[in-house]
């Protein structure tokens, strides 16, 4: 016995039925009619199997599904056994759209029937001839065989012609095998034929005896006039189906009617149903369905005849009319969303309200910003203006107020105009609506400044605990600059941005006179405690013009800062009144300085000192004077040059200021003069008319006459007084008394009749020595007087002097030399 | 049907992959059958058992002839999953073939997630030296990189046709024995991992 056969390979290992399959392996069979059996996953594919070597078989899988052995069985070696396995797909029909996850073959599927002999097989004598490349060329073989053809099928068919194409080059054994082969199938073929009949016997017979009952009752029919009984069936056939057909048409007819019966009622039960539903939906605030109901109701009946709807409609429309009048009230129900009341407005407008809603909308919402204001107005106006800070809150309110409503109204007017509503509007109402806005500013305008700008009661009454306007300007400014901003963004017509403009700039300039009043208030009420300081440039001043200083740099800048900072929104700068008032108040304000300064002056009563260490009047001279030099050379040049005011420096005021203060300071130098020079003269006065008489007598001058002394120690006791407070004010007042007190000795000299010789020389000596005693005052006119009086006395001599003069004031002044060293020691 | 042996012989599952028209199922059919294919028909998928003595031991090998054509690559995955071993062919008359080796590698990681597989890269046509393409340096230099052995072939003279199954059997038997054993040693250990994972979730 041979070995068994052993499938080891397999080519493809799987595939759809039809596939080509090669199989290898060992033990196959010596020749193709070894080959006994071959079956894949237990299908037989003998029928299509190709033996071609020991090792390889070519078959055709079969119907197979899912995996199997590969089974090969052969003459002499029996069944095999398999290595591999082969996996037969399942046929799915895959079209060009469908996905695929395995490979299709794409060529037509192998039509499982048995092969047809001839023909279709290229090798029907079972003999693989690998290669058979023609060698004798089509038109040849037509030319060796004219008429004929090497096809199978073909009537002309000449086995020369095929053999010479296909097995030129096989041997005679082959062929010998290959007729075999051929003579094997045609007998397998014939058997095949015989055992179909075998198999199927009863079927046959049966088949025959139908065919003899069919010729029989033919034959029966043949005698009893076929046609007529023909001829009945089919009118009978007829009948019965008219019969049919009408059932039929009656059928649907009614299932027609009932069925429109049906949507005519369900049609109605909505209609009437409506109003309720239209309640419901009121309450549960669903408009938009209620909305949807009535167009579509009115849609379906509104052009009805029959009464019962028109009565339901009449219901429906009593209903929304009823709506309408909730929406109309909802609408002006304020304070009210703006995307809330246009969504009303739609729902009206979808509702067919007569009345054009947007525009009552419009008006309302005028009324309510417009009364809104005039209450809020009327709510402060009433109150007591002593409660500063309702003025301050009215504006905040106010303006709080118009921030939040005003752009509404506005982008309502806009939508209504822009169409956006679905409402038509008419021309008139543009202008009607600029009237309302420009109603609005205007009220607003005008409550804004009765309230503010008003001498009583207005911003200038404002203190707040601590008492300071200052911090209040600007806060309130920003408020109403935020109305100004909020117009801008607005894109508000011009007309009425000028009105706000307009109450801005007023404001703007009342706030200027207010903060300079209170300014002035305030440098009025600056203490004077009468300490000297001394600054780096100005020894001797008190607290007060650095006081003053301070107040006006601060107001400056507060101005600044909420007045004319602003540059874009028609600033002021442009505005002459308020430039006018501006430079006035700010006039006003310096020369305040002045009043206070004279104020210090003023001699009070000496039980009513309201200061306990208020010095002297000619001390509070002396620094005042300190004071007032100090303010008009410092403070104002200062102000002219440092201070940065975002505005023209007002120069005319400053220099105004320095007029006013140079006029008060020679006025507190001639009463400082005045009072220092009056003690002297008395002196002098006394001792020359009343010594003078008894001066009959001849004595030698031997000195000067204490009266000089005591004109001398006065003058150092001036100096001194002057010098506590400051040296700068030495030469300005000191050789103003020398000069004053020299011009008064020269008129009592002149009005003297009589002098006798001694009294003459005595006068001269001492006049001498007072006149060397106030050279030590430079730049004075005193010398001019003394000299003149020295003259006078000269006249009354009648002998040249003898007397050595120089030697005694010599003397006098080493005696006097520490009062001498007093005065010159500047 | 179950009549199993007493010792059942080792079973090594190759797949050869590679481009196209390489060489993949000559260097098979040679190594099968000792035949040598002249003319081309692309593969779609066949299957090739043999017993083989394998340093002494009977062992057989299985071996899945893979598509190559561009066409079946949608399929590829799914056969890759089952190979313990790789051979990865390439013409060294054809540099494209050779380009391809790299998506091949990618794919054959990727499916087996599994960095040190049995894997030997192949230079087919080894006779056709007037017509190389693809010097034996820059193969080898790929080689080296993916840490695998180079093998250049000739499914037509038999050149080293033996040695690449009988190298990756090798290779796949090394690998098993060695799976073997981490796997005995850490039984316990797997089941602590089991049971921390449970504790986890
Ligand atoms: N000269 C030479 N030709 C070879 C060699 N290997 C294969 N061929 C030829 O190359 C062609 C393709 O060989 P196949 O083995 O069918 O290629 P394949 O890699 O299986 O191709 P696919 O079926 O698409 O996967 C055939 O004509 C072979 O005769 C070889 O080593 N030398
Ligand atoms: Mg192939």
């Amino acid at each position: 016995m041979a070995p068994a056969p052993v499938v080891n390979g397999i080519s493809p290992n799987e595939g759809f039925p039809g596939t080509r399959v090669i199989i290898r392996g060992e033990n196959f069979g010596k020749k193709p009619t070894d080959l006994f059996g071959l079956t894949i996953c237990g299908v037989n594919c003998l029928l299509s199997a190709e033996w071609v070597s020991e090792n390889k078989i070519i078959t055709l899988s079969g119907a197979i599904n899912g995996k199997g052995d590969v089974i090969v069985t052969t003459r002499l070696g029996g069944q095999g056994t398999s290595d591999v396995q082969f996996n037969g797909l399942q046929l799915t029909t895959v079209g060009p759209m469908k996905e695929s996850a395995i490979w299709v073959e794409e060529t037509p599927i192998y039509t499982w029937e048995r092969p047809s002999n001839c023909g279709g097989t290229q090798d029907p004598l079972g003999l693989l001839v690998e290669d058979n490349d023609p060698t004798i060329s089509k038109r040849e073989f037509e030319e060796y065989f004219p008429g004929k053809c090497g096809e199978f099928s073909s009537e002309n068919f000449s086995p020369s012609w095929f053999l010479l194409e296909n097995y030129q080059l096989t041997s005679f054994e082959d062929l010998k095998a290959g007729l075999q082969f051929l003579q094997r199938r045609v007998k397998d073929q014939k058997n095949e034929r015989l055992s179909f009949l075998k198999n199927n016997v009863s079927p046959i017979i049966d088949q025959i005896d139908t065919l003899v009952n069919l010729q029989q009752a033919y034959e029966h029919d043949k005698f009893i006039e076929p046609i007529l009984n023909l001829e009945k069936a089919i009118k009978d056939s007829e009948d019965k189906t008219v019969e049919l057909f009408n059932n039929v048409l009656i059928g649907w007819g009614k299932a027609e009617e009932s069925r429109n019966a049906l949507n005519t009622l369900s049609r109605f039960k909505f209609l009437f149903y409506l109003p309720a539903q239209i309640e419901k939906n009121i309450k549960k605030g669903q408009y938009e369905i209620i909305i949807n109901d009535y167009i579509r109701v009115k849609n379906l009946f509104g052009k009805t005849n029959i009464s019962i709807f028109k009565m339901a409609l009449k219901e429906i429309e009593n209903c929304i009319k009823k709506l309408q009048n909730k929406l109309y009230l909802d609408l002006q129900n304020y304070p009210i969303h703006l995307g809330k009341q246009k969504q009303i407005i739609r729902y009206l407008v979808l509702l067919d309200s007569p009345q054009d809603s947007a525009w009552i909308a419009i008006k309302s919402r005028f009324v309510y910003v417009n009364n809104e204001i005039t209450t809020l107005f009327d709510q402060y106006y009433n109150l007591s203006y002593e409660d500063n800070i309702a003025t301050l809150s009215f504006i905040e309110d106010v303006c709080a107020h118009l921030l939040g409503t005003f752009p509404d109204l506005w982008n309502m007017g806009q939508s209504y105009f822009n169409g956006e509503l679905n409402v038509k509007h008419k021309e008139e109402q543009v202008s009607e609506f600029k009237q309302m806005i420009r109603s609005i500013i205007e009220n607003f305008c005008n409550s804004v400044s009765t309230i503010l700008i008003n001498q009583e009661h207005g911003i200038s009454n404002i203190k707040s605990p601590d008492g300071n306007i200052v911090t209040y300007v600007p806060d309130i400014l920003q408020n109403i600059r935020s109305i100004y901003m909020l117009f801008i963004r607005l894109n508000l017509p011009k007309e009425c941005i000028d009105l706000l403009l307009n109450l801005l700039t007023n404001l703007k300039i009342h706030c200027i006179k207010v903060l300079f009043k209170y300014t002035v208030e305030h440098i009025k009420e600056i203490p004077e405690t009468w300490d000297i300081k001394f600054s780096e440039t100005y020894s001797g001043i008190t607290d007060f013009p650095l006081q003053f200083c301070k107040l006006v740099q601060e107001i400056s800048e507060t101005i600044r800062i909420s007045i004319f900072s602003e540059q874009g929104e028609n600033s002021v700068i442009q505005n002459q009144t308020a430039i006018d008032s501006f430079n006035e108040e700010f006039e006003t304000m310096l020369r305040t300085s002045e009043t206070v300064l004279t104020e210090f002056l003023v001699d009070e009563d000496e039980e009513n000192q309201e200061h306990p260490h208020k010095p002297s009047i000619q001390k509070r001279c002396l620094l005042t004077l300190s004071n007032c030099m100090y303010i008009k050379n410092n403070v104002l040049t200062t102000l002219e040059k440092d201070l940065n005011y975002g505005f023209p420096v007002p120069q005319e005021a400053i220099s105004n200021s320095r007029f006013g203060l140079l006029e008060l300071e020679q006025g507190i130098i001639n009463k400082y003069i005045e009072l220092k020079s009056a003690p002297i003269i008395t002196i002098i006065e006394e001792s020359l008319y009343f010594e003078t008489l008894n001066w009959d007598t001849t004595i030698k001058v031997t000195d000067i006459r204490p009266y000089i002394v005591n004109c001398i120690n006065n003058f150092v006791q001036i100096h001194a007084e002057v010098n506590t407070v400051s040296k700068d004010l030495l030469k300005t007042v000191l050789p103003k008394i020398a000069e004053v007190v020299s011009m008064e000795l020269c008129k009592i000299i002149s009005s003297i009749e009589k002098l006798n010789n001694f009294g003459a020389l005595q006068t001269y000596t001492d006049i001498c020595f007072l006149r060397k005693f106030l050279s030590g005052f430079p730049h004075s006119k005193a010398e001019f007087h003394l000299e003149e009086a020295l003259d006078n006395i000269i006249s009354h001599l009648n002998e040249p002097i003898t007397i050595d003069i120089e030697n005694i004031l010599k003397k006098c002044q080493n005696r006097m030399r520490l009062q001498f060293t007093c005065i010159s020691n500047n | 049907m179950a009549k199993k042996p007493a010792v059942q012989t080792a079973l090594h599952k190759v797949i050869m992959v590679g481009s196209g028209g390489v060489g993949k199922s000559a260097l098979t059919l040679q190594f099968m059958y000792d035949e040598f294919v002249e003319n081309y028909e692309p593969t779609k998928a066949d299957s090739y058992r043999k017993k083989v003595l394998l340093d002494g031991e009977d062992v057989q090998i299985d071996i899945l002839d893979t598509a190559g054509q561009e066409d079946y690559a949608a399929i590829r995955d799914n056969y890759f999953r089952s190979g313990e071993g790789f051979l990865c062919i390439f013409s060294i008359t054809e540099d494209e073939s050779f380009q391809a080796t790299q998506e091949f590698r990618e794919q054959i990681l990727r499916v087996k997630n599994d960095e040190n597989i049995p894997f030997l890269l192949v230079g087919n046509k080894s006779d056709l030296q007037d017509k190389r393409k693809v010097t034996f340096q820059e193969a080898s230099d790929r080689a080296n990189k993916w840490g695998v052995p180079y093998v250049e072939t000739s499914a037509k003279t038999r050149e080293h046709v033996d040695k690449v199954f009988y190298d990756l059997m090798r290779e796949i038997r090394a690998r098993k024995m060695e799976e073997n054993k981490t796997n005995n040693g850490r039984g316990k250990d797997k089941n602590k991992k089991k049971k921390l994972k449970c504790v986890i979730l």
